[in-house]
């Protein structure tokens, strides 16, 4: 079946052979790539003459539809087409989105409207139908952990820094997944070397602060990949920020546990598609589960689960620290 | 302090002020108004930092002073106490005791020094200009101010002079209002461009509106204008308002007014107002489209609604062309009649997406621009 979204480099190659369609959803958590698109969208659309006259921004929190289609029904002022931005579009009622799935039946060619959320509600079925047949949906995802790092090397490269792949790594693990302050730091480290010149380990550690955030979420992937070393590191943060150790523990079950349901169901010959509707897990998280149930036996889950139940007892009744029960338990779930 | 001050006077200057208070500010001080005694006169001030205004007023002062007051509550008071002599002195802790007849109030006020200190402009430049002039340009051009803060070179209106006059421009992306003025001739003004805001554009048609005398106010005193570090002064008889500048680029709007349209439609100008005001009831809520079908002799409005219905006018026109259908948002189409004079009015544009020029031969220093709509 063929995709019903763009990602977004393959939105930024259209753009670049002067493809431009009257209708996007950019949909996702990635907020500062889909600035990134807007600008590039900002650029393609209006060029610089005229913009003033023809960008508007809409915010769905204090905004009518009415507003928004009346804007999109009127001819631009000294360039070929308006440019229309609505920010936040899962916010917008459930009628002003029908609304706007009218006018995306025949949109207004000199118009380019682009909605923007974090996901809009599958069940706006109209909305769904219009906007996959006449516009244009681009997905922006938090970028995979594995991703991050070559992301950050193809940015220095738009910054015209040299950055060994080991180095991208080490800014990785200093700043994090942020791609806003991955970036920041970037612009950061190009003022103070200059351009042309290589990013080394020193200089990130004289530059860069370290400012990564982990989540129990990093944690259990971590685990899941796993990366003992990184898993530790990621426990050792959490719990010095006051993470509940019952919730560690928890998360971790429930990882194991799906682990353990994605394994069988393979096993049994279940397709994708059927695990994503009879668990209602998204497709992305799925395909991340798929590829982590290969490090795992089902022996080795099917003991795991054993473990947990001891970590839990002991976490409730024994004189060991949280953090010593619960290296125990990583380590042997990983080694 | 103590002064004692006609209520009329009183509740005319706080009036004059109080609109330029912040009254939805973190700050306190900001919703206060200052009152000072300056000689004989009483100096109100209100400010939100980026505009402040001060109106002198007379007053009997038997002990000279300041203090600050909530700008609202004092208009409430004043509105409400019967017209006779207000007698306002300040206690300890910052107290003011207000009388009036048989009316005590005692009020919670700050001191001065709480109170921000208006910006020192110093005038490079300044002329002078009929009230009524200003208030006229200000009503002629206010309405299509953008509103949007994201767009903010139009949040405001430009204001120059160049070869063709004093102009005043502004344009929310969708129409666009210029009305330009004749500078006498042995004016040595020299050519400046401006962005005023919109809050300001609108103290400005205030404080053109407000006079001591009805009479005044019809004849139309001057107002002197000067600018300065990013500033903008405006002075009327005893009040001043000085306001920041908007500090951006306003768009090329000459390029938007057409030269020349192959379209020319000339009709009464207020049986076509009535005309829209009635088939734009029944206009599309979603879009506001009006469409307009222009035949010899005669225009056709059509407004429909998928949910209400329709709604068909006829109108004659003079017009000799070929048939054509344009569409107009039929509020932006409504607030220019509101405000354009003259018994005739003259449409123009070049083909159905190109802009629309609308004029009146009897005020010819005014035009507005309106985008058409899909149709």
């Amino acid at each position: 079946m063929a995709k019903s979204y763009l990602t977004y480099s393959e939105l930024r190659n259209k753009l670049e052979a002067g493809d431009i369609r009257p209708l996007y959803l950019f949909q996702g958590e990635e907020e500062f790539l889909m600035e990134e698109a807007i600008d590039l969208l900002k650029e393609k659309v209006l060029g610089s003459a005229a913009s003033d006259f023809n960008f508007e921004k809409f915010y769905s929190k204090e905004t009518k539809a009415t507003d928004i289609l009346s804007s999109a029904e009127t001819t631009p002022f000294l360039s070929p087409r308006r440019l229309l931005l609505v920010k936040d579009a899962d916010l917008l009622p459930p009628a002003d989105l029908d609304a706007l799935a009218d006018y995306a039946i025949k949109p207004n060619p000199a118009t380019c409207l682009v909605l923007t959320a974090k996901k809009i509600d599958t069940n706006r079925k109209a909305f769904w139908e219009a906007w996959k047949t006449h516009g244009e949906i681009v997905q922006f995802w938090k970028l995979f952990e594995n991703e991050v790092p070559k992301w950050i090397q193809q940015r220095a490269k738009k910054y015209n820094l040299s950055m060994p792949p080991e180095t991208s790594l080490y800014l990785y693990e200093r700043v994090g997944n942020d791609l806003r302050q991955l970036d920041q730091e970037l612009e950061k480290i190009r003022t103070f070397l200059g351009p042309g010149q290589e990013v080394s380990r020193e200089v990130l550690e004289n530059l860069s602060q370290h400012i990564r955030q982990y989540s129990v979420f990093d944690l259990v992937d971590s685990l899941s990949r796993k990366k003992l070393d990184q898993t530790f590191k990621i426990l050792d943060v959490l719990l010095r920020e006051g993470e509940e150790p019952l919730k560690i523990l928890a998360l971790i079950a429930r990882q194991i546990r799906l682990l353990w349901q994605v394994k069988l169901a393979k096993a049994e010959g279940k397709s994708s598609a059927w695990m994503e509707k009879e668990w209602g897990i998204p497709t992305r998280h799925l395909k991340n589960l798929q590829e982590q149930e290969k490090n795992f036996s089902l022996d080795r889950l099917k003991k795991a689960f054993t473990r947990l139940s001891e970590t839990d007892m002991a976490l409730k009744s024994s004189l060991h620290t949280p953090q010593i029960l619960l290296e125990s338990l990583i380590l042997d779930l990983i080694t | 302090m103590e002064i004692h001050i006609d209520r009329k006077t009183f509740l005319e200057g706080i009036q004059q002020v109080q609109s330029v208070v912040e009254r939805k500010s973190t700050s306190p001080i900001l919703s206060h108004v200052l009152l000072e005694t300056k000689n004989t006169l009483l100096s109100l001030t209100a400010t939100d930092r980026e505009i402040s205004i001060e109106t002198l007023l007379p007053a009997s002062i038997p002990k000279p002073g300041s203090i600050t007051l909530s700008a609202q509550k004092l208009f409430e008071i004043l509105k409400e106490l019967p017209e006779s002599s207000v007698h306002l002195s300040t206690q300890e802790n910052h107290w003011v005791v207000l009388k009036c007849q048989n009316s005590t109030f005692r009020l919670a006020g700050l001191p001065k020094i709480e109170f921000p200190e208006l910006p020192s402009v110093k005038s490079n430049e300044s002329f002078e200009l009929e009230q009524k002039i200003l208030r006229d340009m200000i009503a002629k051009t206010s309405f299509a101010i953008s509103h949007d803060p994201n767009r903010n070179a139009l949040t405001g209106s430009l204001f120059r002079t160049d070869n063709d006059g004093l102009s005043m421009v502004s344009t929310d992306g969708h129409r666009l209002a210029v009305i330009t003025k004749e500078i006498p001739k042995d004016s040595t003004l020299k050519n400046f461009e401006v962005i005023i805001p919109f809050k300001t554009v609108m103290e400005v048609k205030k404080l053109c509106d407000s006079s001591s005398s009805t009479e005044k106010r019809e004849e139309g005193g001057l107002v002197n204008i000067g600018f300065g570090n990013n500033q903008i002064i405006f002075s009327k008889e005893n009040t001043t308002l000085i306001s920041r500048l908007i500090d951006a680029q306003f768009p090329d709007y000459k390029q938007v007014i057409p030269k020349a349209s192959l379209y020319h439609i000339s009709m009464n100008k207020e049986a076509f107002h009535r005309a829209v005001r009635r088939v734009s009831l029944l206009s599309n809520e979603k879009s506001r489209l009006i469409k307009f079908t222009i035949s010899p002799g005669l225009l056709h409005l059509t407004s429909f609604d998928p949910e209400l219905g329709e709604a068909r006018e006829e109108l004659p026109v003079e017009y000799a062309g070929d048939e054509v259908v344009i569409g107009f948002n039929a509020k932006y189409i409504s607030e220019f009649l509101s405000v354009v004079e003259g018994e005739t009015l003259h449409m123009e544009f070049n083909d159905p997406l190109s802009p629309g020029l609308f004029t009146s031969p009897e005020e010819k220093d005014f035009q507005c621009v309106i985008m058409p709509m899909r149709v």
